[in-house]
């Protein structure tokens, strides 16, 4: 989707580059967080996607396309962008400064309300309460979700957003971290996402790209960047309680389909075939599922030794201890700690079962940490 | 009370003089607004030259106005437009100053979110600058026309009429009533010039 070619940016009266001979292709839907200490050519990198910087030298590809090429203006319109300071247009109202680019891009007025007011509500400001108001008149955090929803409302297929929840408290940004999230779920952006913060790129992104003076330092997912940092700078820049930080940012869903032993069975599976299966698994007992992968329960070994014959949805208990799948490793293990299990399931909205964590996976993890 | 029957007599003169000095004031105004307005757009997009620009204009407002108003006539010779151009020549300082000053002082942030949400430059100028640099431009403007409608006084030297005409001739004629009649016009002129733009700088304010 988007892609950078041997990129370097000088700039005037400067002589160290900004930004020197970047590579880094970012897939569509993908969410890319640039990380690094100020002055390390994070926002001149992005800056670069839409033409806000020309890079000095290489080229920018959307698409295939090379951006050189393309008109800065048409570009920009088809690409959304949020900064940290927002900058909201203080004379308009918020329903006014979502309309910009609609606006900008000729469209009807009555599907400009509609879209305008879609936003506000995707973004959890009542359309009829704040659409009137001056920006002002909102706190540090409703205007983040105004900035976030100005830049989505053309639905622009590509959204670039430098620290955009950095000007606002902890909590506010943990709140509109988690949101963003669930709206990039159903949205599916390819977003190019600058922070300085560590946590939240883990956070945020499916892929993170470290740099530091100009040059990109590690490109790759949260976990391979917890687990193998590329050098002493990435894991000091990750920080020293990087098993734990694992366990907090890492969201099940991550790392689900991995290395555990569990069997899960459908329910008109005849109990004698699970006597083989449950003395492989993992933690005793076999999961036991509907015809549609709905969680049913389990059964354990003594369950199936003591049933003797019929099928497994004869025989299964219940299991209160699961998690969804957008809960994070901690969670999982607040969950097994609470019901003195080993193993927690993952389910999705619909109760279908989409995998197992288990405590032998987390030690695994922190162990790797360790060595 | 002299003063009185004065004003009684020439009530049809105060009226004529008074709507010529309006007149004066609202020529050179108009003109004044445009051209310091497209001047101070102009230079923010080259600061250089702001600098002479701005330089140039401060000298202009500090040329004794008579001094002004007379180099002026050797060009233009004697009439109302001698007036106009002196008057423009003066208010210019406060327009260009507060057009560039009010542009330069909006937000970078404002003007990044709008270059980076793709609006050119014709609209960022028209839709975002000018209306938030609106109230400063504003003030500029009042202060200008506060200070012209005085000036305008002495433009009636080189014979561009106005209230002017009253004081010297007043002067000239030792007529106390005459030169208060006109010195009180002007000066209701410039409160009321300025109570008027004072409530429409408010209106410009977005806030």
């Amino acid at each position: 989707m988007i892609k950078l070619e041997n990129v370097t940016k000088v700039f005037a009266n400067q002589e160290t580059p900004a930004v020197k001979n970047l590579n880094l292709h970012i897939k569509k839907g993908e969410v890319c967080v640039l990380v690094g200490p100020s002055g390390c050519g994070k926002t001149t990198t992005m800056k670069m996607i839409n033409r806000l910087v020309e890079p000095t030298e290489g080229t920018v590809y959307i698409d295939g396309k090379d951006t050189s090429t393309v008109n800065p203006i048409e570009l920009r319109l088809n690409i959304g962008y949020v900064i940290q300071e927002i900058g909201l247009f203080p004379h308009l109202t918020i329903a006014e400064n979502v309309a910009t680019v609609p606006r900008e891009k000729k469209w009807p007025a009555e599907r400009i309300r509609q879209r305008v007011e879609e936003l506000l509500n995707l973004v959890g400001l009542d359309p009829q309460v704040y659409g009137n108001r001056k920006p002002a008149d909102l706190s540090g955090g409703q205007r983040q979700r105004v900035g976030v929803a100005r830049a989505m409302a053309a639905d622009p297929p590509i959204l670039l957003m430098d620290e955009p929840f950095g000007a606002v408290d902890p909590i506010t940004r943990a709140k509109l971290q988690n949101e963003f999230l669930r709206i990039q779920e159903q949205m599916q952006k390819t977003i190019v996402f600058v922070t300085h913060d560590i946590d939240e790129a883990i956070k945020m992104g499916d892929k993170i790209a470290v740099m530091r003076k100009g040059e990109l330092v590690q490109y790759s997912t949260p976990e391979e960047l917890l687990s193998a940092p590329a050098n002493d700078f990435v894991a000091k820049l990750v920080g020293k309680n990087r098993s734990i930080k694992r366990l907090h940012l890492i969201r099940v869903d991550r790392v689900l389909g991995s290395n555990h032993n569990v069997p899960v069975v459908k329910k008109n599976t005849p109990v004698r075939k699970l006597e083989e299966l449950v003395d492989g698994s993992e933690i005793g007992a076999v999961l036991v599922v509907d015809e549609r992968d709905r969680l049913l329960g389990l059964a354990s070994a003594v369950d199936i030794r003591e049933a003797g014959g019929g099928v497994a949805g004869d025989i299964y208990q219940p299991l209160p201890n699961t998690i969804g799948v957008g809960a994070t490793l901690s969670d999982a293990l607040s969950v097994m700690l609470n019901y003195g299990e080993g193993y927690v399931a993952v389910v999705d909205k619909a109760n279908q079962l989409t995998g197992i964590i288990t405590l032998g996976f987390l030690l695994g993890l922190v162990k790797e940490d360790a060595a | 009370m002299d003063f009185w029957s004065f004003v009684n007599s020439r009530w049809d003169k105060i009226f004529a003089l008074t709507i010529e000095h309006g007149v004066l004031i609202l020529t050179a105004m108009a003109a004044a607004i445009v051209v310091g307005v497209v001047v101070g757009v102009l230079i923010t997009y080259y600061n250089p030259a702001a600098h002479a620009v701005l330089y140039i204009c401060q000298i202009l407002m500090t040329v004794p106005s008579l001094a002004m108003l007379g180099l002026l006539i050797p060009l233009l010779g004697i009439g109302f437009w001698t007036g106009v151009v002196g008057l423009i020549l003066y208010s210019l300082l406060p327009i260009v100053r507060n057009t560039y000053t009010g542009i330069r002082e909006i937000d970078p942030a404002i003007l990044e979110a709008a270059r980076g949400m793709g609006m050119n430059e014709r609209t960022i100028l028209l839709k975002i600058k000018l209306p938030l640099a609106l109230p400063v431009i504003m003030a500029g403007i009042r202060t200008a026309t506060v200070m012209v409608v005085g000036i305008g006084a002495i433009a009636s030297y080189v014979g561009a009429g106005g209230l002017g005409e009253f004081i010297f001739r007043g002067i000239s004629r030792y007529n106390k009533d005459m030169i208060l009649t006109g010195a009180i016009c002007v000066s209701v002129l410039a409160i009321a010039a300025d109570l008027i733009l004072k409530l429409v700088e408010k209106k410009a304010s977005f806030r």
